[in-house]
């Protein structure tokens, strides 16, 4: 029995030791399909994956109409190629529990993913890459690609810049000429809870920061509805800078920017709601501050039309900040099921503009390579019309400059985020 | 000395012999090892919160922070520090605790700067929120509950039948249909922000913001989804209650108030008391609804905190678990003291009910359009949500009737948006099929195992009322029912956290489904197995019939309409059961998150389309099995009937 | 057939002792009813020698079998002792047939050794050997069939119990009882639920049944007429203690306490409170009745200081006895009945001069010549005889006169006692000292 039972173990333990040593570690795909052209990591991931299961998680709803295109893409090179999971395979999960999901994945034994599309950087840089849980990927064509802005998008690799910009609902008679009309006294503009949408947070903790906070003074200097109640509100604020750490000269204005909106937002559940919302009839002088993106998926009816929005930003004596932008990261799971075929699909979505197609068909999405993004300039257009002013896409370069947008920068975030955040959720609370 | 080896061998031999007796009664041997299972699954997640309230979580805040910059983040840095400590070789932390309870945080409230307590923010209002709308729920459940059971059951009031039938419906829905139903109704530009409701589309009402947002609706919601809880409940001790103690009092010609307070109403505190156990923790660890409708409560308070401050949100999640555990003292010492048995003598024959007179017609009617407006209108306008072309956009109502569509239930194609966020309609949609199909895995699953461990409880304490085991068993299997569900998805939550592959599994979600609702099945077996005569068994057994035989050819032949009630309310609730899973699995796997999903991005009709067949899924089921074996979900709940 | 021995049983929660060291010879064949008052332990005791109940501590034999030993930690359960047990409540399986009720039992046996005559009676020999097997279906038919004739429920074999009467139901439940031929059959209050007809009447088939079977009865109740009729041993109980086992007319003519002579008989023994002693011949002179004196004379000659010597011995031991924890049901003397017309106290402190007589009802003689005065204070005639109470100064006494005999409230009547029946108890702890004749003055 005894002699039985040691010549199993012997055997288990070769076996283990036989498929550790036969099977490549995920690094070691990586460092190999980073120096691959896409045609050839389309083919190993054709050898890889037909016929599996395929699962990802991601913060996009739009993962999932990508996964037929690559499918496609890969057919024509074996017309027998299939992939599970091509139709339900993309999981988005909400309310920040994607970092759950994904940590529970790698750490466990069973590991479901094979990789990730996922965004906030601050929670990125301390639960996922400061653990090495996440691997990053930087396809060979992506880093020739001409014109590619390599700078904040390569590590980790970025999809995607979005932006969520300040709307609000022209059938009224209010104005929002400036960015501190969206605070002003009885706003309650629509915006996803800071603790359900992260990036919403790190978008008020960029304010601080001295280039956007410098914004908003100059903002408020011109401002109309500036008063003796704001001023003295600015001045006092400084105490709060003091506390909470922040350096820059004009932090206080930011940060009174941010205690004003925290105290008059309406949380909203999501962004989708907050478009359909603002796109109606009734929603007369409501404001809101939503990814622009959601406008593409407006059915004209008699209530809800896209002409009833205007694009703040867009206004021509706009001042002031249009809204902020963030960024969507492509990374392997550490333990992915599925590598070679995660390294191809994240070539193909960063580097063709099929690929990127599923984002950037719409506005309000920008690729760091260019040869990936569509022109959204005349979207509003129909019949040569331009019919739906709205939907007429400026352009990255635009928003970052004159659209003053405010950018994620992870190291920020993470610096002031310990003191600002109870914060911000003191403030939060007490509404 | 040979006396006493010998005395001592024959005390151990009389031990085993002992022991082996005892196991050797297979309810005892069940006994010993569900005991066993059920302390493990029910106490050990329970452990894993309190451990987790004590570890380092990266990217949260009882984690030291090297970009720490400032006079006040650095004393944080400090206090960190202080509170870390290792044990065995672990990383610990008291942190969590000390920050929540005695920390302090900057903040500006009112344009007023101001030092807040941690607690203050994350804590008190939460807590209090909690309290009081479980407070509300139970009265207000038990209030239109009981009046309801009291007008079935002992007035001629009208149309009985039907409403009998209706006023379960809230119940069978899933939590928050009817907030966001109270939503659609009442939300207004004007008041609330967004887009009109009906009401103020239809009819230019604003209703108050106290009325759509906060303690108010939430505590609405709840009363009327627990409603038919209380209404089973008090109306079954109604119905078995012996008509003869009432007649007594009138034969002595004392006024109908006088023989109802003190003759009725008495016979019905049991049901009061269970109802208000079983609402209190329900209502307290419901997350849906006050996440609709803007209130903030420990479980939405949770579900926020779990991104950065992970520990103290298990710290909520222990206080909740203590109000269950305090509920279930609660409940062991008012029943222990009560009579157990409601033994049906079958003498409570037609009683004279009540006449209303005058008031009966307008009494009537009046609960039609109640239950109507809770259970009907819900379920149509979840219909015509799925025909609308932009989420709650009514504009069809004002006359345009080419503003209704079908591309929610039909659309099968993947590019062109349509305003479907690249979904794919509702008949076609793979997502929401496997979403089903993973909640009919869960539900059956559930079902057999909680109902098998259930009926299996039931009829060993049955056989040892006066063991201290089997009351210790049967406790330990009610105590995740007392306990709100949010504590149970947490406590499992980080259960598989710790056990690998765990996370987002079948299995898991099993697991969680079952621990909570053997509850159900095994008062319902305990109930009905009370009332069965001990000697039908022992019959059997002075016969050598085997364990196995007696139960199935003899107990469970009897008892079968409780045993099928024990397996259909887990099946039930578990179809449309969310904040017990919601921790535990992404939004694909089972269809109560694909709802809450959906909810969430706006996608009414989507939502819509999934609760409709819900709802239809669950009526159609209950009939069936009532049809075919007498067993329904108000048996069940009401235990004895 | 079973010899069923119980030496030194007790069953006690906590300080409360349900049965208290019981011991019980019951001889094989033997038809034996526990009787007692409500909770005295009869049911107790029945069960735990079924193995329905576990004793606290003794040993329970049943044929020569070691079925429950405390110290041995031998308990053995019901299932494997083969005895049929017949409850009060009959707890016939709602949900099967009468066959299928009663052939359930018998599609489980097996053994080795098993036979079946031709008329269907079943023979269960496990000491022959061979290889264990099941009844066939036929032979569980032709045992239903025979146990189902003799208790005459042939018409009812496809029914279902909640579609017969109590009594339909009652001889299902024997049928089922008897089938298995058990060596032991237990019954507890079997015919209560009956009404009176229908008692009288299973009463005469349950005595023929112990004799066509052959097995040993034990059976429980607390009607003592029941207990009378059927028994060829009672075994009284009161308060878990054993008071008397004995053939019933030794129980009744002879009864070992006040409690016994009480309990046994209907209508119930005449007690009269009396003073007195021993004479030098060995009997006994009696001041009774307020104002009566009477000389008793025993059948047996007894020395009264003997016998107390005797009877304090043995109390002693009684009360000696060694227990884990003290009882607290504690076994008081018995307060025997004295009916008077206006209750009076009793006194307190009793000597060995003071008496308990008792004379049955029957023993009591309305006659013309009688030396006792009295007055009719209630006459209840049946038919066939007549009770009568009799006021005796301020004492009730009761009578029964055979023959149809009629008499008027308030007629004034004279008395006598005949018989050698009479019973003398000693007051100090109700035992009985001795029957004889009672010849008043």
């Amino acid at each position: 029995m005894k002699k039985f039972v040691s010549v199993l173990l012997v055997l288990a333990l070769a076996l283990s030791v036989f498929s550790f040593a036969s099977a490549e570690t995920v690094e070691e795909i990586i460092a190999q399909a980073q120096e691959m052209t896409l045609e050839e990591l389309f083919q190993k991931a054709v050898e890889e994956s037909n016929g599996k299961r395929f699962d990802a998680v991601g913060n996009s709803s739009r993962g999932k109409s990508v996964l037929p295109l690559f499918v496609a893409e890969l057919q024509k090179i074996d017309p027998n190629y299939v992939l599970d999971g091509a139709d339900d395979g993309w999981q988005q999960p909400k309310e920040n529990k994607i970092f759950d999901q994904l940590t529970k994945d790698i750490e466990g034994s069973n590991h479901t993913f094979a990789m990730t599309l996922i965004q906030d950087g601050n929670q990125i840089q301390s639960k996922m890459l400061d653990t090495g849980l996440l691997l990053n990927f930087v396809p060979k064509e992506w880093r020739e690609a001409e014109g590619v802005a390599k700078e904040n998008n390569e590590t980790p690799l970025a999809l995607q810049t979005l932006n969520k910009v300040f709307m609000f609902n022209n059938t009224g008679s209010k104005t929002f000429k400036n960015m501190w009309d969206f605070v002003r006294e009885g706003e309650h503009p629509l915006f996803m809870g800071v603790n359900s949408e992260l990036v919403g947070k790190n978008f008020l903790y960029m304010m601080t920061n001295e280039k956007y906070a410098t914004w908003a003074k100059e903002a408020y200097e011109v401002w109309d509805g500036k008063s003796e109640v704001y001023d003295e509100l600015i001045e006092d604020i400084k105490a709060d800078c003091e506390d909470l750490g922040l350096t820059g000269e004009n932090a206080n204005y930011g940060l009174a920017w941010v205690y004003l909106w925290c105290e008059a937002y309406k949380e909203e559940t999501d962004d989708g709601p907050i478009c359909t919302t603002l796109v109606t009839k009734s929603a007369v002088d409501q404001a809101g501050l939503l990814v622009y993106s959601k406008l593409r998926s407006v059915e004209e009816t008699d209530e809800s039309s896209v002409n009833n929005i205007t694009v703040a930003a867009y206004q021509d004596d706009y001042v002031g900040i249009g809204g902020y932008a963030y960024k969507h990261y492509l990374m392997l799971t550490k333990t992915s099921t599925l590598p070679w075929t995660s390294c191809a699909l994240i070539a193909y979505m960063t580097t063709t503009e099929a690929g990127f197609h599923a984002w950037g068909k719409d506005m309000g999405g920008y690729a760091p390579v260019p040869a990936c993004m569509t022109d959204h300039s005349k979207d509003g257009y129909v019949d040569g019309v331009d019919t739906y002013p709205a939907k007429n896409d400026r352009g990255y370069d635009w928003w970052l400059n004159e659209g003053k947008l405010v950018v994620e920068d992870p190291a920020y975030c993470a610096q002031v985020s310990g003191m600002m955040g109870p914060y911000i959720d003191g403030i939060v609370n007490a509404k | 000395m040979e006396a006493a080896k010998k005395q001592n061998v024959s005390n151990l031999r009389r031990k085993w012999n002992k022991f082996w007796t005892y196991i050797s009664k297979p309810q005892n041997a069940i006994l010993l090892v569900l005991g066993i299972i059920l302390t493990v699954t029910t106490i050990y997640p329970m452990v894993t919160i309190l451990n987790d309230t004590v570890q380092i979580h990266p990217g949260s805040i009882d984690a030291p922070d090297p970009n720490a910059s400032g006079a006040k983040a650095l004393e944080k840095e400090a206090e960190k520090e202080a509170a870390h400590f290792t044990l065995l070789g672990n990383e610990m932390t008291t942190y969590n605790w000390v920050n929540l309870f005695t920390g302090t945080e900057i903040t500006r409230i009112n344009r007023k700067r101001v030092e807040m307590a941690v607690a203050a923010t994350y804590l008190i209002p939460a807590l209090k929120n909690s309290v009081l709308i479980s407070i509300f729920a139970c009265f207000g459940a038990i209030l239109y509950g009981g009046i309801f059971a009291y007008l079935v059951t002992r007035t001629n009031l009208r149309f009985k039948k039907y409403l009998s039938a209706i006023f379960i419906f809230p119940y069978i829905m899933p939590q928050w249909t009817l907030a966001v139903m109270w939503e659609n109704l009442f939300d207004s530009a004007a008041i609330t922000g967004g887009s009109d409701g009906l009401f103020a589309s239809l009819f230019g009402i604003n209703m108050p913001q106290w009325w759509c947002e906060g303690l108010f609706p939430v505590s609405l919601v709840l009363s009327i989804h627990y409603a038919p809880f209380a209404y089973i409940l008090i109306g079954g001790i109604f119905r078995n209650m012996d008509a003869n103690l009432e007649e007594a009092a009138t034969i002595l010609n004392t006024p109908r108030y006088k023989t109802f307070a003190r003759v009725t109403l008495p016979l019905v505190k049991p049901a009061i008391l269970s109802t208000i156990l079983l609402v209190f923790s329900s209502a307290m660890g419901s997350y849906p609804i006050p996440h609709y409708l803007g209130l903030d409560t420990l479980s939405t308070r949770y579900v926020q905190m779990n991104a950065d401050r992970a520990g103290q949100a298990s710290i909520l999640a222990v206080i909740m678990m203590l109000f269950g555990i305090l509920i279930m003292i609660v409940n062991q010492k008012t029943t222990s003291g009560r009579k157990n048995y409601t033994t049906v003598t079958g003498k409570s024959g037609q009683s004279s009910l009540v006449n209303l007179r005058l008031a009966r017609t307008p009494i009537s009617i009046l609960f039609i359009l109640l239950t109507l407006f809770m259970g009907i209108f819900p379920i149509i306008l979840f219909a015509v949500e799925t025909f609308l072309p932009n989420p709650g956009d009514y504009s069809f109502l004002k006359g345009n009737t080419s503003a209704l569509t079908t591309k929610w239930w039909l659309n099968n194609e993947n590019v062109t948006e349509q305003g479907m966020y690249g979904q794919k309609g509702i008949l076609y949609n793979a997502e929401i099929w496997n979403a089903f199909k993973g909640t009919f895995i869960v539900a059956i699953c559930c079902a057999l195992a909680a109902g098998i461990i259930g009926t299996l409880i039931g009829y060993c304490v049955s056989k040892n009322r006066r063991s201290k085991w089997a009351a210790y068993v049967n406790n330990i299997a009610f105590l995740p029912y007392l306990m709100p569900s949010l504590a149970v998805g947490v406590a499992f939550f980080i259960l598989s956290a710790n056990i690998p592959n765990l996370y987002n599994s079948f299995l898991l979600l099993i697991l969680a489904g079952t621990v909570k609702y053997i509850p159900f099945a095994s008062r319902s077996s305990l109930n009905s197995m009370m009332q069965l005569s001990g000697e039908i068994e022992e019959a059997a057994i002075i016969q050598d019939i085997p364990w196995w035989k007696r139960m199935g050819r003899i107990i469970i032949p009897i008892q079968k309409t409780s045993i099928i009630s024990g397996f259909l309310l887990p099946f039930m609730t578990c179809l449309r059961e969310l904040t017990l899973f919601m921790l535990l699995c992404g939004q694909g796997k089972i269809i109560t998150t694909m709802l809450g999903y959906f909810d969430e991005m706006g996608l009414y009709a989507f939502s819509s389309g999934i609760n409709l067949i819900l709802i239809i899924m669950i009526l159609a089921f209950n009939a069936l099995i009532n049809k075919l074996t007498g067993a329904s979900i108000d048996s069940g709940i009401g235990g004895d009937s | 057939m079973a010899r069923i021995e119980l030496s030194h049983v007790t069953k006690r929660w906590g300080g409360f002792y349900a049965v208290d060291d019981l011991d019980l010879l019951i001889d094989d064949n033997a038809f034996v009813t526990l009787l007692g008052p409500s909770g005295c332990g009869k049911t107790t005791t029945l069960r735990m020698i079924a193995g329905l109940e576990t004793p606290t501590t003794g040993r329970i034999t049943i044929d020569d079998m070691v079925v429950f030993d405390s110290d041995a930690g031998i308990n053995i359960p019901p299932n494997k002792r083969r005895v049929g047990f017949l409850f009060q409540n009959y707890a016939l399986w709602p949900n099967m047939t009468v066959f299928k009720n009663i052939a359930f039992g018998l599609s489980n046996i097996k053994e080795a050794g098993l036979s079946v005559t031709a008329d269907g009676e079943l023979i269960r020999d496990p000491k022959a050997g061979g290889t264990p097997r099941k009844l066939t279906k036929d032979e569980i038919k032709r045992i239903v069939d025979r146990v189902s004739a003799i208790v005459k429920i042939q018409p009812f074999m496809d029914r279902y119990p909640g579609e017969l009467s109590g009594g339909q139901q009652q001889r299902v439940a024997i049928a089922r009882t008897l089938a298995p031929s058990p060596r032991v059959l237990f019954m507890d209050e079997p015919l209560s639920n009956l009404d009176a007809k229908l008692r009288l009447e299973m009463r005469s088939e349950l005595q023929r049944l112990h004799l066509s079977t052959g097995s040993t009865f034990v059976y429980v109740t607390h009607d003592q007429m029941e207990a009378m009729t059927l028994a060829t041993k009672i075994c009284l109980i009161s308060n878990g203690v054993l008071q008397q086992y004995d053939e019933p007319l030794t129980v009744y003519n002879k009864p070992n306490n006040t409690f016994v002579a009480d309990f046994v008989g209907n209508p119930a023994i005449n007690f009269m409170n009396a003073t007195g002693r021993q004479e030098s011949d060995g009997s006994f002179s009696f001041k009774l009745l307020d104002k009566y004196e009477a000389s008793f004379k025993p059948s047996e000659k007894i020395d009264l200081n003997d016998w107390y010597g005797v009877a304090e011995k043995e109390i002693a031991a009684f009360e000696a006895k060694v227990r884990p924890e003290e009882k607290t049901n504690k076994d008081v003397p018995f307060k025997y009945p004295v009916h008077m017309v206006n209750d009076e106290p009793d006194k307190e402190d009793f000597t060995r001069e003071d008496f308990v007589i008792g004379v049955r009802p029957e023993f009591i003689s309305i006659t013309d010549d009688g030396p006792i005065e009295g007055e009719i204070f209630s006459a209840m005639p049946t038919g066939m005889e007549t009770t009568v109470r009799v006021k005796v100064g301020n004492f009730l006494l009761t009578g029964v006169v055979f023959g149809g005999v009629t008499y008027k409230l308030g007629e004034k009547v004279r008395l006598k006692f005949t018989g050698d029946g009479t019973s003398i108890y000693s007051r100090i702890n109700g035992r009985l000292i001795a029957t004889g004749k009672l010849k008043v003055k």
